[in-house]
């Protein structure tokens, strides 16, 4: 039972599910309504996932008093339990470039004393970290997702984020975070959690190559007029997908389907009609829905 | 001391402080010899479009 979706229609939207309604329709139906995902899990998601977890909870030891070392050996251990079972099918996102990723990010930034980046404090004290959320909009809707930490840097509150990438990180990637619904959505969280200003995200970047991992900070910022217009395009995505799903009328955008190296349902959809169940069973698993309510 | 490879390839549950100071280490020794290493490109620098337009001429080749 997917908690998210009442009378069948979705009411609960993060990050994810907002994407996959606004790059194509079609998309969303076989993702988040039919529940249809790759026999495999990709390496990039279980790679960057576990990357990311390791880092959130090595703030959140240090927040709770550890030493950097005392925070990386516990997390360095948790990564290599996580991980253990998993495959990794490529060359660079490899079980061992992931252990040293993580210890090689903590060598450049754990030590924040220099970089004047403090992990910020909720009004009860607790450090914001590890910060889930499900925000009630409008006509019983609510964004939901979960930030990492927040932090305070240069008087200004931003929400903090990690990506991993295989390739060299220029500016042009940190470009590459404007316009983004995940970006956005995490600075519109971070200011309905903390009821305040939050100016952006910091991301940092971490080129995961064979022999190496170098780490790039950027920035993306959003002004209040970005997000409230971001909002408005939201909520209107929103309203086409219910629509979408009720009339059970899912048109695609035939204009996304090379993004990103390719659409996973693009074999799908170049076939005809009649014939679509048929690669959707042998090439996917028709799995639990994706559900932006349940906390990861 | 046992070999980076074969720490990873024990169950991580069996793994002591030991083993997980020694991982870290090893990294971090790799890691002092990335940062000595020349920086250099991964990829050649692509020739600039005057550079191509001019050797295209050259050939009379038409692009």
């Amino acid at each position: 039972m997917n908690k998210s979706f009442k009378d069948g229609l979705q009411y609960a939207w993060d990050s994810t599910s907002i994407a996959l309604a606004e790059t194509c329709l079609r998309k969303y139906q076989y993702r988040m309504i039919e529940g249809w995902t790759p026999h495999r899990k990709s390496v990039h998601l279980t790679f960057g996932g576990h990357y990311a977890t390791a880092l959130e909870h090595f703030y959140k030891h240090r927040a709770a008093g550890a030493s950097i070392e005392e925070a990386l050996r516990l997390v360095v251990r948790e990564a290599l339990v996580n991980s253990w079972k998993d495959e990794f099918d490529h060359n660079a996102k490899t079980r061992p470039n992931l252990i040293r990723s993580i210890i090689w990010y903590v060598n450049e930034f754990g030590d924040e004393s220099a970089s004047g980046i403090q992990t910020h404090h909720l009004s009860d004290g607790k450090p914001a970290v590890e910060l889930s959320f499900t925000i009630a909009v409008e006509d019983g809707l609510f964004f939901c997702g979960h930030l990492d930490r927040v932090v305070r840097y240069a008087d200004d509150l931003y929400v903090m984020d990690q990506k991993t990438t295989g390739s060299t990180i220029s500016p042009r990637f940190f470009d590459g975070f404007k316009p983004d619904v995940q970006m956005s959505m995490y600075t519109f969280a971070g200011q309905a959690i903390l009821h305040t200003p939050v100016k952006g995200v910091i991301i940092d970047g971490a080129q995961i190559a064979v022999g190496f991992t170098r780490f790039e900070r950027g920035f993306t910022f959003r002004t209040a007029t970005e997000l409230q217009e971001w909002y408005e395009a939201t909520m209107h995505t929103i309203d086409a997908a219910r629509a979408a799903t009720a009339r059970n009328e899912f048109p695609m955008n035939r204009t996304a389907c090379g993004n990103y190296g390719g659409c996973e349902f693009r074999h799908v959809c170049s076939r005809s009609p009649e014939v679509r169940p048929q690669f959707l069973k042998a090439d996917f698993t028709q799995a639990e829905r994706w559900d932006p309510l349940e906390r990861r | 001391m046992s070999d980076i490879a074969e720490l990873f390839a024990r169950d991580p549950l069996d793994l002591s402080e030991q083993d997980l100071n020694q991982i870290i280490a090893r990294f971090r020794e790799a890691r002092a010899s990335f940062g000595n290493a020349p920086i250099t490109s991964k990829t050649p620098p692509k020739p600039k479009q005057a550079d191509v337009a001019s050797l295209a001429s050259k050939l009379e080749i038409k692009l």
